[in-house]
C-alpha cells in the first residue's frame, strides 16, 4: 500500500508536539505582534503545502479563534481605554497610549497563533500515531496510551449522548423551568445520565481491552511502530533555525523581546 | 449435534456472587459446552446468561469483582487458574456493540492491535490480518475507517478483530441485536462457517433466534434464578420447551413458529389428543416439529372455523398530524435531504409504525416533531398548527417521546420520584398527585420498585418507568424509538400489551421498529422512509406484499409469514398472515369454541 501522507503528515506527532511547545513558550514570553504574526502565517505556509489541509478547511477550523481573539482585543481595548488620563489617543471617555495598542494585539496575535499550531497539529496527526509514538518514543505504558485512544474516540458519541439526553429532558420540561434553582440545577441532571452511560462504556471499553490481551505488563509487538527519522530531525532543527532568524530579525529592527509581563517596558 | 461432537468446556457446581451482592447470580451451575457446534444459551433478561459468558471469558472475576465457587475445565485446563490474558489465547468475545470493543480509528489498525497485544512479530501480521478480512468478506475494506462502515459491516470488523488471534471458541453476546434484517442474516451464515469449515466453537446469547435455530446444535437453557432449566442437543431442549407440561412455564425466545404452538399445546393440554400428541413428541417420535402433525392434532380437536378473521381498522380521530410537501436536510449537508416533497398523515387513535433503513431519516423526522432540529421547507402540522409555531411548553403537553435508552429520560434518585416529576405543573392538588403516581406505578408493575434508582432497575422496567413518566403527564400521541430494544420476549409481550392498552384509551402511538413482528402485531398504519420519501400504508399486508419495496427498504416480512404458508399450503382453511398474534388467535378460537372443547 503506498503512503499517500504529505510531508508533515508523515512527520513524527512527538517532534510536532516537542516544536509546538516551544513555539507556545516563545510567543508566550515575546513581546510585539510580529514574531506571533510571522509564527503564525509560517504555520499556514507549511499547512497548505505539506498536508492535505486546504486554505478554506483551515479558514473553517480556525474561525472561532479568530472570533475569540477578536472579541478578546476589543474587550481588552475598552478595560485599557477606561480612566486613562493624558492619553494622546482618545474617544469619547477612552483614552489609549501607543503602548497600549501594542500590549492588545501582541496578545491578541498570541491567541491567534497558538490555536493556529494547536490545529495544524490535530490536522496532521493520526491519533493512533500520536498514541503509538507516546508508547515508543515517550515510553508511556501501552494500558493508559490506548486508554486515552479510547476515550478519544468516545467523545463524539458522548456529544450525541448529550444532545439526546437534553432533548429527552427538554420534553419532560427541564429546559422550560423559569425559576432561578430550576436552572441552576438542570445541568446536574443533565450529569447524572451522561456519567452513567459515560462509566458504562468506558467500563465495557475497559473489559474489550483486557480480553484481547492489553494488560499491564505486556509485551506487545508493533505492526506500524513510529520512529523518529533523520527528516523528523531535520524538519526539527529547521523550524527552530527559522524561528531563531525571524527573531533575531525583528529584534535588530526593535520589534522583538522577551518578557514575562503584560506591558511593554 | 452428532456423535462426534464432545464436550470441550466443563463447568461443576459453579455459584457466582457480584462483590457486595447477597444473591448469586448463578447457582450451582452444571453444565457442559460442545466443540466445534454453535451452542446457544437461552435465558430470560436478568438470569445470569452474560454473566455465564463473562465468566468463561475471565472477566470474572478479575475484571468484575466477586465469589466465584466450584470448577470450570476446558479439556483439563482449570479455567479459574487461568489469567484473564492468557484466556485470550483460548476465547474470543465479541460484544453486542462493536463500537464498544473497537479501539483504534481503521479497520487494519483494529486487527493488528489484537495480534499487537499477543506479541506476533509484525511481519506475520499482514498476511494474518488479510486472510482475517476474508474470512468475514471484507478483504476490500482494509485501509477503510471504522466510521465509515455500516452497523453490518463494523459487527463482521469486531468479528475479524477476535478472528484474527485464531482462538478456538468465540463468544458472541447478542451480536446482532444491531443489525438490520439483511445484516443479521450474513453474521449467521458467517457463523455457520466459522464452525463447518474453521472449526471453531461458538458459545452464543442472542435473541434473535430464527435464524440460528436451524444452525445451533447445543442448547442450554437458564432458570431466572440463575440455576440450570434445561441442556442438551438443540432437539432435546426443543422438545422439552415445547412439549413438556414441566416446562410450560419458562417461555425464552423462540421463533414464531415455536411460540404459536407452545402457547397452542399449553392452552389446550387438557385435551387428549394433545396430550397423548405431547408424550409420542417428548417420547422422541418424529421431528421436533413437522407442521403437517401439528395441523393433524389440530383437526383431531374439532376445530370450529370461524367465518372470517377480524381485521384492524383505522380509526381516523378528531386531530391530526400532517405533513404537506415537507423537506429537510441537515445544514452541513445541502446535497443530501433526508426528505424531499414528502406527505403522510397521522390521525387521532392510529397506531403507527415507522420503518425504514438506518440513515433513512427516522430519528431526524422525530426531532423535527420535537423542534430539535429546523427550519424544514414545506409544512408540518399538529391540529392544524405548524409544529415551528407551537409552543414547546405546549407541544410537549401533547406529544412525548419514550428514547432508544429510557435512562437518557430520568432526572430523579427514585421511582417515585420520577413520576412526580412528571407532575409537578399539574394543577393536582398534593394528594391527587400522589393517587396518580400510586396508579401508574401499580399499573406499570412498579408499586414494588418505588424507591430504587430509576437507573438500578432492570432494562424491562427502564422500559415501563419512561413510557410511565411520559403518559401520566397525559399526552395525547405517544412516539416510541424501538420499544423492544434490549427486552426478553416475556418483558416486550408485557411492554406491547401495556401499549394497546393505551391505545383502546385513545393514545395515538408512533413507534420507530425494525421488528417487523410487532409491524404486523400491532400497527394499524405504517409509514415507510426510503429514498427521501415517507410511503404510507393502511394496513401491514399491504407493505408486506409490496416485496420490491420491502428490498428496498432493507425491510423482511415477518418470521410468521413462511409459517402461515406452510401451513395454509397443506389446509387452506388456515388463513395466510402476517401477524402472529392473528395466526395464534386463529388456532386458540377454533378450538375454544368447538364443541368438543367445552364438553
Amino acid at each position: 500500500m503506498t503512503d499517500t501522507r504529505r510531508f508533515l503528515e508523515r512527520r513524527n506527532p512527538i517532534i510536532k508536539l516537542a516544536l509546538i511547545l516551544i513555539l507556545t513558550l516563545l510567543i508566550s514570553v515575546s513581546v510585539f505582534p510580529l514574531f506571533s504574526l510571522s509564527i503564525g502565517i509560517l504555520t499556514v505556509l507549511l499547512l497548505c503545502c505539506g498536508s492535505h489541509y486546504t486554505l478554506g478547511q483551515l479558514v473553517k477550523k480556525t474561525k472561532v479563534f479568530l472570533l475569540i481573539s477578536v472579541n478578546f482585543m476589543f474587550f481588552m481595548l475598552l478595560l485599557k481605554g477606561i480612566g486613562t488620563t493624558n492619553a494622546p489617543y482618545r474617544f469619547l471617555c477612552f483614552g489609549w497610549t501607543q503602548s497600549d495598542f501594542w500590549t492588545i494585539l501582541t496578545l491578541g496575535m498570541r491567541i491567534l497563533t497558538i490555536s493556529l499550531l494547536s490545529v495544524a497539529f490535530v490536522a496532521t496527526t493520526d491519533p493512533n500515531e500520536l498514541v503509538l509514538s507516546m508508547i515508543l518514543q515517550l515510553h508511556l505504558s501501552p494500558v493508559h496510551g490506548y486508554a486515552a485512544l479510547a476515550a478519544y474516540r468516545f467523545l463524539p458519541t458522548l456529544q450525541q449522548e448529550v444532545e439526546s439526553i437534553r432533548l429527552a429532558q427538554k420534553i419532560r420540561g427541564i429546559d422550560a423551568e423559569k425559576n432561578l434553582i430550576s436552572r441552576l440545577t438542570a445541568p446536574f441532571s443533565l450529569m447524572i445520565p451522561l456519567l452513567c452511560s459515560a462509566v458504562r462504556k468506558g467500563e465495557r471499553m475497559a473489559a474489550a481491552m483486557e480480553l484481547r490481551g492489553l494488560t499491564k505488563g505486556v509485551q506487545r509487538t508493533y505492526y506500524k511502530p513510529t520512529r523518529i527519522t533523520k527528516s523528523d530531525w531535520l524538519f526539527f532543527a529547521s523550524t527552530l533555525v527559522v524561528t531563531a532568524c525571524i527573531a533575531l530579525l525583528l529584534q535588530a529592527l526593535g520589534l522583538f523581546h522577551f518578557s514575562f509581563g503584560f506591558h511593554l517596558k | 449435534m452428532n456423535n462426534k461432537q464432545l464436550p470441550c468446556i466443563e463447568l461443576g457446581h459453579i455459584t457466582f456472587t457480584y462483590a457486595e451482592e447477597t444473591q448469586p447470580v448463578l447457582n450451582d451451575l452444571s453444565l457442559s459446552l460442545y466443540e466445534n457446534c454453535i451452542n446457544v444459551i437461552l435465558g430470560d433478561s436478568g438470569c445470569g446468561k452474560s454473566t455465564l459468558l463473562s465468566l468463561l471469558s475471565g472477566l470474572i472475576p478479575e475484571f468484575y469483582e466477586g465469589t466465584v465457587q466450584g470448577t470450570m475445565e476446558y479439556h483439563g485446563i482449570n479455567l479459574l487458574e487461568l489469567p484473564l490474558a492468557q484466556r485470550s489465547r483460548y476465547f474470543g468475545f465479541l460484544f453486542q456493540n462493536p463500537e464498544s470493543q473497537f479501539c483504534t480509528f481503521t479497520v487494519e489498525d483494529e486487527l493488528a492491535f489484537s495480534l499487537e497485544n499477543l506479541g506476533v512479530p509484525p511481519q506475520q501480521m499482514d498476511k494474518t490480518i488479510h486472510h482475517a478480512l476474508q474470512l468475514v468478506g471484507m478483504a476490500d475494506a482494509r485501509s477503510k475507517r471504522l466510521d465509515q462502515l455500516s452497523g453490518g459491516e463494523k459487527q463482521k470488523i469486531a468479528l475479524a478483530s477476535v478472528l484474527v488471534c485464531d482462538p478456538p471458541i468465540l463468544l458472541l453476546d447478542e451480536p446482532t441485536a444491531n443489525l438490520d434484517a439483511a445484516s443479521r442474516a450474513e453474521i449467521f451464515a458467517l457463523l455457520q462457517t466459522l464452525v463447518s469449515v474453521h472449526q471453531k466453537t461458538i458459545v452464543i446469547i442472542e435473541h434473535n433466534v430464527h435464524h440460528l435455530l436451524p444452525i445451533a446444535q447445543h442448547m442450554v437453557l437458564l432458570h431466572p434464578n440463575g440455576t440450570l432449566a434445561l441442556q442438551g442437543s438443540r432437539d432435546t431442549v426443543l422438545r422439552h420447551l415445547l412439549y413438556d407440561p414441566a416446562f410450560s412455564h419458562l417461555s425464552p425466545q423462540l421463533s414464531q413458529a415455536h411460540q404459536i404452538v407452545k402457547y397452542w399445546l399449553n392452552r389446550f393440554s387438557t385435551l387428549a389428543p394433545v396430550k397423548a400428541y405431547c408424550q409420542r413428541k417428548l417420547n422422541g417420535e418424529g421431528a421436533v416439529f413437522c407442521a403437517e402433525e401439528f395441523l393433524n392434532l389440530w383437526k383431531q380437536c374439532s376445530p370450529r372455523l370461524p367465518h372470517s378473521i377480524a381485521s384492524s381498522s383505522t380509526s381516523g380521530g378528531e386531530w391530526e398530524l400532517r405533513a404537506n410537501n415537507l423537506g429537510y436536510h441537515y445544514p452541513q449537508t445541502p446535497e443530501h435531504p433526508l426528505f424531499q416533497g414528502t406527505d403522510f398523515s397521522i390521525q387521532q387513535g392510529d397506531f403507527v409504525a415507522l420503518l425504514g433503513a438506518n440513515g433513512t431519516g427516522k430519528s431526524t423526522l422525530l426531532k423535527l416533531l420535537f423542534q430539535a432540529l429546523g427550519p424544514y421547507q414545506g409544512s408540518l402540522c399538529l391540529q392544524g398548527k405548524e409544529i415551528s409555531q407551537w409552543n414547546t411548553r405546549l407541544l410537549y403537553r401533547q406529544m412525548g417521546l419514550v428514547f432508544q435508552n429510557p435512562e437518557h429520560q430520568f432526572v430523579c434518585t427514585t421511582v417515585q420520584q420520577e413520576l412526580m416529576y412528571s407532575l409537578r405543573n399539574s394543577p393536582l392538588s398534593q394528594q391527587e398527585k400522589e393517587q396518580t403516581v400510586q396508579q401508574y406505578l401499580k399499573r406499570f408493575s412498579l408499586l414494588e420498585h418505588a424507591h430504587k434508582n430509576p437507573f438500578s432497575l432492570s432494562q424491562g422496567q427502564k422500559r415501563r418507568l419512561s413510557v410511565a413518566a411520559m403518559l401520566i403527564t397525559g399526552q395525547n400521541i405517544l412516539f416510541l424509538d424501538e420499544p423492544d430494544y434490549g427486552q426478553d420476549y416475556t418483558n416486550q409481550c408485557n411492554l406491547m400489551q401495556e401499549l394497546q392498552q393505551l391505545h383502546r384509551q385513545g393514545i395515538t402511538l408512533v413507534m420507530i421498529t425494525h421488528n417487523m413482528s410487532l409491524v404486523a402485531d400491532y400497527a394499524n398504519k405504517i409509514l415507510v422512509l426510503s429514498n427521501q420519501h415517507i410511503q404510507p400504508f393502511s394496513c401491514s399486508d399491504e407493505l408486506f406484499q409490496n416485496a420490491a419495496l420491502l428490498q428496498k427498504a432493507h425491510l423482511e416480512e415477518p418470521e410468521v409469514y413462511a409459517f402461515s404458508r406452510q401451513l395454509h399450503t397443506l389446509c387452506n382453511q388456515v388463513p395466510l398472515v402476517f401477524s402472529a398474534n392473528a395466526l395464534k388467535q386463529f388456532f386458540v378460537d377454533t378450538i375454544a369454541e368447538s364443541e368438543e372443547f367445552h364438553d
